[in-house]
């Protein structure tokens, strides 16, 4: 793809990620006992000279440990402990949701919040008697250019009016808002007894900074698969103190919550107390390769780049590519929706302009846009969506994208 | 007993009633204003419900006449079945004759009275005993309740950390893992135990507390020296929703229980709730102090 911009969706996955899933297939079919207790835990230390000669693209791997190493510094935290991992991200926001929800009675959400995952929250709410409520963040952002700073007042304002202890929302919507975390949050602790911050981390993980978000929060959920480019998805909860880890390993083990147990949170756990249960079941332990493979990757490509930040400076360029793009978007069927820079990301939305115009199914409009290299979402009121690269789109880039709008409005009217 | 005069005028009553509210309902539909009907509806529908509150608030009070009690009674099976059994069992002390019998059943009745006027007034009291605690679990898993708010008042670092409080102590986890109650705690610690100087209380007390904060309770923390202006706040309080209050006694150890006083009156109820809000006033999140001083 000339132009991929559904990282919002499905990142594009880092080629040391894709590496290790082959070579780990190629041991799959060789020799798959290698991919012991001993490997998962050592990494390929467990293994002798030949295996890891035979096998070098999974010399990377280090363990589990040495995963969560990689994990806490991209998140930047400092301690380990705090990282749990799953295959499924939903188990642990249902996790997140208990451990809230144990402590808190009103939690404050927005209207941004990821359909399943506040699905989630509010039946934990049900389970314990417990209320949530919800404030409209994103018509006064996407409409009204609010900024940071009105929406602390509005969410603040709103905590305040329902008695609100507790909070959960994303750092960064799917829609690209980003939301003012450690503002709100250091407001709220002022004024308020502010029990328990969850937030949603799926969409600012290696897109935004989160060391402040993880500061002012309880827990982060987020996943591999989107700006991360791990390609295989896996669940990352990250704690945002001792406690909190505390507590979320607790409610992980007990009893109550052993419905929804997670096959890779179990090893993790287990592992990390050594009483692993051999009769559990089978674990797909790909995704920690992957995840880990294009970690260190970066973590490289950061060493060797000196004085480069991670996400800070490829959010700069992706803001840039973001600025671009609003601009040559003048003379087509859409136009970007503005939002202010304090609560902008690297993603960008459009809106078509003309509203009489009967537009296709988002699939077909996807379609369209990719027969002109331009890989995006879309949605059924015209709405567009551009998670843009961190690579400089230069003026030829931006020429191709243009014709590519030009062309597909020039369809849509013609069909 | 009522003469029949007076029992005519009574038998009257609900037929003038009757009938003064039809020929207002008739001329207000004469009438055919919707303003004239719906103010004469709305007046009967006052007078009835403030007829029934009258009723309700007579029986309530102690007006009901001797006579009068066992009909009220015989509405409650339970009770009445007591009630039957106390009044034979009355009967049969008072045909004893033998005066030193008769000096010590009378002792024993006092007391029994001076425990149901207890029970009247919607508390039961649990003295010298752990037993207690059958009954707080039991409240606990009350369907109604959902909320426990307890204030421990800590002069022993071992508080509630003894056989039956530990067992107290799981109760409190089990209901947090099976999503039955959400608990809040403020402890009030005497200085000895949390000097001024010091960022935490003693390990020990400080372990204390950290296992119910790991477990999903709401941990708050005061010195008892805090509060020297309202000593009033210093008690071991239990608000169980809004079913009941417990206060426990301790004895001078600190460990064992005194007394513990389950009291059901919503008055109490809420006083309880009134402490319970200048308490959170003072004391500060355990959270917040991790945060704050880390270990």
């Amino acid at each position: 793809m000339r132009f991929y911009m559904d990282t919002a969706r499905l990142g594009q996955a880092c080629p040391a990620a894709m590496q290790v899933q082959c070579e780990f297939a190629r041991l799959a079919a060789y020799d798959p006992s290698l991919c012991s207790i001993g490997f998962l835990r050592d990494g390929v230390t467990a293994w002798d000279e030949e295996s890891r000669e035979q096998f070098a693209a999974l010399n990377s791997w280090l363990g589990i440990e040495q995963l969560k190493r990689h994990l806490a510094d991209a998140f930047g935290v400092a301690d380990a402990e705090r990282i749990f991992l799953a295959n499924q991200t939903s188990r642990l926001v249902r996790i997140a949701a208990r451990t809230m929800l144990r402590q808190c009675r009103r939690v404050l959400t927005t209207d941004l919040n990821w359909p399943a995952w506040q699905s989630i929250v509010s039946d934990e709410a049900m389970r314990h008697g417990g209320w949530i409520v919800q404030v409209d963040v994103a018509n006064d952002v996407l409409k009204n250019a609010a900024t940071a700073a009105d929406v602390v007042d509005s969410m603040a304002a709103a905590f305040e009016r329902n008695s609100c202890d507790g909070l959960f929302i994303p750092a960064v919507s799917s829609l690209g808002i980003r939301l003012p975390v450690s503002s709100l949050v250091q407001r709220l602790k002022q004024r308020h007894e502010l029990r328990f911050v969850m937030v949603d981390g799926a969409q600012a993980f290696c897109h935004v900074p989160l060391a402040e978000v993880l500061e002012s929060c309880d827990v982060l959920i987020a996943g591999c698969h989107k700006w991360l480019g791990g390609y295989l998805p896996m669940g990352i909860a990250v704690a945002g103190n001792a406690l909190t880890a505390e507590q979320f390993r607790c409610v992980a083990e007990s009893e109550a919550v052993d419905a929804f147990s997670d096959p890779l949170m179990h090893l993790t756990e287990h592992l990390r107390s050594n009483r692993v249960n051999r009769y559990s079941e089978t674990v797909n332990v790909v995704p920690m390769l992957t995840a880990n493979a294009t970690l260190a990757a970066q973590t490289s490509a950061s060493a060797t780049a000196a004085g480069c930040d991670r996400v800070k400076e490829p959010l700069e360029i992706r803001r840039r590519n973001a600025r671009q793009l609003g601009a040559i978007m003048d003379d087509t069927l859409w136009k970007p929706i503005h939002v202010d820079d304090s609560v902008g990301s690297a993603i960008v939305l459009a809106q078509s302009i003309e509203p009489s115009l009967t537009l296709p199914e988002p699939e077909y409009l996807q379609s369209m846009f990719r027969q002109h290299g331009i890989s995006l979402s879309a949605y059924s009121d015209g709405l567009l969506r551009f998670s843009l690269p961190a690579t400089i789109l230069q003026q030829h880039d931006m020429e191709l994208i243009s014709q590519a709008f030009r062309s597909v409005g020039q369809r849509l009217h013609v069909d | 007993m009522e003469n029949p005069q007076q029992m005519s005028r009574f038998e009257s009553r609900p037929i003038i009633a009757i009938v003064v509210g039809i020929t207002g309902t008739v001329l207000a539909a004469v009438v055919g204003n919707t303003a004239v009907t719906t103010l004469w509806l709305g007046t009967l529908l006052s007078v009835v419900i403030g007829l029934l509150l009258r009723r309700r608030s007579l029986v309530d009070g102690s007006s009901i006449g001797l006579l009068e009690t066992p009909y009220h009674l015989s509405h409650d099976a339970e009770i009445f079945e007591r009630y039957q059994q106390m009044s034979q069992q009355l009967l049969r002390i008072s045909q004893r004759s033998s005066k030193v019998y008769r000096d010590l059943s009378l002792q024993v009745l006092d007391e029994m009275t001076r425990r149901c006027v207890e029970m009247g007034q919607g508390r039961i009291v649990f003295s010298e005993t752990e037993t207690w605690r059958i009954a707080y679990e039991r409240i606990l898993r009350d369907p109604t309740v959902f909320t426990y708010r307890s204030v421990a008042v800590v002069h022993n670092p071992k508080y509630w950390q003894d056989a039956a409080g530990t067992g107290s102590m799981q109760f409190n986890f089990q209901l947090i893992d099976d999503q039955v109650i959400t608990i809040e705690r403020i402890v009030v610690i005497a200085d000895h135990l949390w000097p001024k100087d010091q960022d935490m209380p003693v390990e020990e007390l400080r372990q204390w507390i950290h296992e119910q904060s790991v477990h999903g309770i709401w941990m708050k923390l005061v010195r008892i020296s805090d509060l020297k202006n309202e000593p009033e706040l210093v008690r071991d309080v239990g608000i169980y929703g809004q079913l009941a209050v417990g206060t426990q006694q301790l004895a001078d150890d600190n460990l064992r229980t005194q007394r513990f006083i389950l009291n059901f009156d919503l008055n109490e109820i809420r006083n309880a709730e009134r402490i319970w809000e200048k308490l959170g006033v003072y004391s500060t999140a355990y959270k917040d102090l991790l945060d704050q001083f880390r270990l």
